[in-house]
């Protein structure tokens, strides 16, 4: 009987609705599942940063592989979730019509499932391609690209079909991120494949740098901003029985925030080798989403006017409004972050990660709780089992966020602070990285307790919804609604401009769509052209072999996530690690390893600084060295072994995507390896490290790699350097 | 000042082509629906989410 047509006594056509719940309730309770993961491993990395043996010398566990873990479980797993039980619940009743096809509902429901459980396998496991918020291999790049699709198909065919003549403004934010999540997915996401599991991007360098923080913010607004937005102009006027304060500032609302967005993916990489004027346009761009940000904060928090009383009664609306609070603080310190000289001093450092966790846990979090609280009850036809619980979990929850931001702010600034300080003689105050760290460990661990206290409440809130379910109604069935068969007009006069567009979902989509493709293009489209900034015929040498091998153990371990590969155009950051890096450094990088975070000192220039010895002590237990270092042991890399077969198969791709790699060093990738490998293992044994077989062990390429930093450049007088064979 | 600070757009057709793009587009959203006698019609609108029979 879905969608039957029945006449209603007063003649007029009326149809019986069934609204599909049952995904709906799949994908909160997904969302509540995943959110448990996402929580307890980021509790745990917060705990191995405090005190580096909670990484228990397991290849697995470590901070390096755990930390892609928690970020993909969080924006993914547990906020994907959240958005499609919010999208699905929301689109069927603002459409007057149920989805657009239950088996797509469900295929999606799965794949997705399937997608984060593929991650949770692959991720600790070392498979990574190393690119924030996009790490995982290519094959679930194209899973992830095809459920996405699927989705895209049952949302528009479910407008296609609606009741509603108006698409209401949530719907505006839904078609949004559709599109360009899978814009930006795509074209971060081209890679070659090296084997089932490996794959490098076709993006080298800077490029691969512009395209992974236009990826990697946008991932911010369209995953974890427009889809929130969308349900706050959904769920905030339903829980309060109000309309949103004003539907028209929610249309300059929208436009400006999404045409806006796109641009300010460079405020990443500022003081980079990026060149200026992207840094400039990320920089301005992000300063003016000051305006549309807090025009949709207002909009969501006024939408209360006259029922401010509820705040101190319900506990949803509490969730609600401290969630819109959280993102116009977000909003107001994000833009912040992007002046340049802001960045200068929290660039690298835990200000960024304390700004990150305000908008995740605050913002995303508690939209997600409130949600999660308004549709229990209403899906599962009952009540909540404890309303004191839900006001135990609000204030828990809350402190955690507080403590969470407060000491990683203090934490950034004191170190961004250290970092920079100079005497008078010019030199710097704290030479040594491991003093900065050190000095910082403290708030390092109130930050896990912070983490604890959110943790506790979300699994205070699990046991409440269970005991809801567990009490609710054994007939559970689907939510029936009788509406209107033909779309409703609002209004007699005729529809034109943006009045006639808000009905038209192909011309509103596709415009939608040039709003965020124009800016990526004028944005990207000058740096993929290196020769613009490259004047050299090939500034730099590429990888040899074994580096390149070991540069794949760097991004398998998560190196990345603690070391930048960038030393900043800044006095401080020269005078602390040498000679800013340079745009064709990294021009045969695929993936880049600019990095984003500072746990570790940058590497860009560790090469040839300290002997193979040292590096192996380093990577064996980092403390033999470097006293008071928090960074994990890796002993694995002294027993696993190089797989020098597939050396050959990875110059050979490198070289198709451009890399200048002459067909012998192509064609004897694993030998010349192997005879690299021997150089360094005899090196080692000299100085009295005498392991049996070491040269074909992980560390070994490892430290190849390592001595390769900041080496590759080329000085005048150099031959012209074609073949990577002829030069060893 | 304001030379130094604009020095930085070194690239101008590029900061044109995303001036003009940014103002037309803002500025027939904004004129557009705060024009006169818009607001009773997206009033209307903005109760759809309150009138979606679903009062379960």
């Amino acid at each position: 009987m879905k969608g039957a047509k029945v006449e209603s006594p007063k003649n007029n056509q009326l149809v019986k609705v069934i609204y599909d719940d049952k995904i709906v309730k799949a994908f909160l309770l997904a969302t509540l599942v995943f959110a448990g993961v996402a929580f307890l491993v980021g509790v745990l990395i917060a705990l191995q940063l405090a005190y580096w043996p909670f990484n228990m010398n397991l290849e697995w566990f470590t901070y390096g592989r755990m930390r892609p873990l928690h970020t993909n479980a969080a924006i993914f797993a547990f906020g994907g979730n959240a958005i499609f039980a919010g999208i699905y619940y929301s689109t069927q009743r603002l459409c007057k019509t149920r989805m657009f096809n239950d088996t797509l509902s469900w295929l999606h429901f799965w794949g997705w499932q399937a997608i984060i459980l593929s991650a949770a396998i692959t991720l600790p496991l070392g498979y990574s391609q190393s690119k924030e918020y996009a790490e995982l291999e290519w094959p679930i790049d194209i899973a992830i690209a095809v459920f996405w699709v699927i989705f895209g198909v049952n949302f528009f065919g479910t407008l296609y079909k609606r009741r509603e003549k108006h698409i209401y403004v949530a719907l505006w934010f839904y078609i949004s991120t559709i599109i360009t999540v899978a814009m930006l997915h795509i074209v971060n996401s081209i890679e070659y494949p090296v084997s089932f599991l490996k794959s490098y991007p076709v993006w080298a360098g800077v490029q691969d740098a512009m395209i992974q923080w236009w990826y990697g913010h946008n991932a911010v607004a369209f995953f974890l901003t427009t889809p929130f937005l969308g349900l706050m102009y959904y769920f905030i006027p339903k829980a309060v029985n109000r309309p949103v304060y004003s539907y028209r500032l929610s249309i300059v609302h929208f436009w400006a925030l999404i045409f806006i967005y796109i641009w300010a993916g460079p405020h990443h990489l500022l003081y980079t080798a990026l060149p200026d004027w992207a840094q400039t346009f990320g920089m301005v761009f992000s300063v003016m989403l000051w305006a549309p940000s807090w025009g949709g904060m207002i909009n969501g928090l006024l939408t209360l006017r006259g029922v401010w009383h509820l705040l101190r009664t319900d506990p949803i609306v509490k969730f609600f409004v401290t969630a819109v609070t959280f993102y116009g603080m977000s909003t107001f310190e994000g833009p912040l972050l992007s002046i340049k000289s802001v960045s200068h001093l929290g660039h690298y450092t835990d200000w960024i990660i304390g700004h990150v966790h305000g908008g995740t846990l605050g913002w995303n979090g508690f939209m997600i709780f409130g949600m999660t609280y308004f549709l229990i009850p209403k899906l599962w036809r009952t009540q909540m089992y404890s309303k004191s619980l839900m006001t135990t979990h609000f204030w828990i929850g809350l402190a955690g966020i507080v403590l969470y931001y407060v000491s990683m702010t203090t934490a950034g600034i004191t170190q961004g602070l250290m970092w920079r300080a100079m005497d008078g003689n010019g030199n710097l105050l704290y030479p040594d990285f491991v003093e900065t760290v050190l000095k910082i460990v403290p708030l390092y661990w109130v930050r896990a307790f912070a983490g604890t206290l959110y943790m506790v409440g979300f699994f205070i809130m699990a046991y409440n919804v269970f005991k809801t379910i567990q009490l609710a109604p054994s007939d559970q069935t689907d939510s029936e609604v009788m509406v209107s068969a033909t779309p409703k007009e609002l209004h007699s006069e005729p529809e034109t401009g943006h009045r006639r567009l808000e009905g038209l979902i192909p011309t509103f989509s596709v415009l939608a769509f040039l709003a965020v493709f124009v800016g990526s293009v004028l944005e990207i489209y000058p740096s993929l052209n290196l020769k613009q900034y490259i004047k050299d015929e090939v500034p730099v040498s590429p990888y040899t072999p074994l580096e390149l091998a070991g540069r794949d153990i760097y991004i398998k371990e998560g190196c990345y996530t603690c070391h930048s590969q960038m030393i900043r155009q800044l006095a401080d950051d020269v005078l602390r690690f040498g000679k800013a890096s340079t745009i064709s450094e990294s021009m045969y990088d695929h993936p880049f390893q600019w990095g984003s975070k500072r746990t570790g000192p940058d590497l860009a220039r560790v090469g040839k600084k300290y002997p193979n010895l040292w590096h192996y002590k380093h990577m064996i237990d980092p403390r033999s060295v470097t006293p008071k270092s928090i960074m994990p042991n890796y002993p694995w890399l002294a027993d696993n072994a190089i797989d020098f077969v597939i050396i050959r198969k990875k110059v050979s791709v490198m070289s198709a995507l451009g890399v200048p790699y002459d067909e012998k060093t192509i064609a004897q990738a694993d030998v010349i390896a192997e005879n690299e490998a021997k150089v360094i293992a005899k090196d080692l044994a000299d100085q009295g490290i005498t392991q049996q077989g070491l040269e074909r062990k992980e560390i070994v390429a490892l430290i190849a790699y390592m001595q390769a930093l900041g080496q590759k450049e080329k000085k005048k007088g150099d031959d012209n350097g074609k073949t990577v064979a002829g030069s060893l | 000042m304001a030379k130094l600070w604009l020095a930085h757009f070194n690239d101008v057709p590029l900061a044109l082509a995303a001036l003009i793009l940014f103002a037309g587009t803002f500025g027939f959203v904004l004129l557009w629906t705060f024009r006169k006698g818009a607001k009773p019609y997206y009033d209307k609108i903005s109760q759809i989410p309150l009138k979606d029979g679903d009062d379960l």
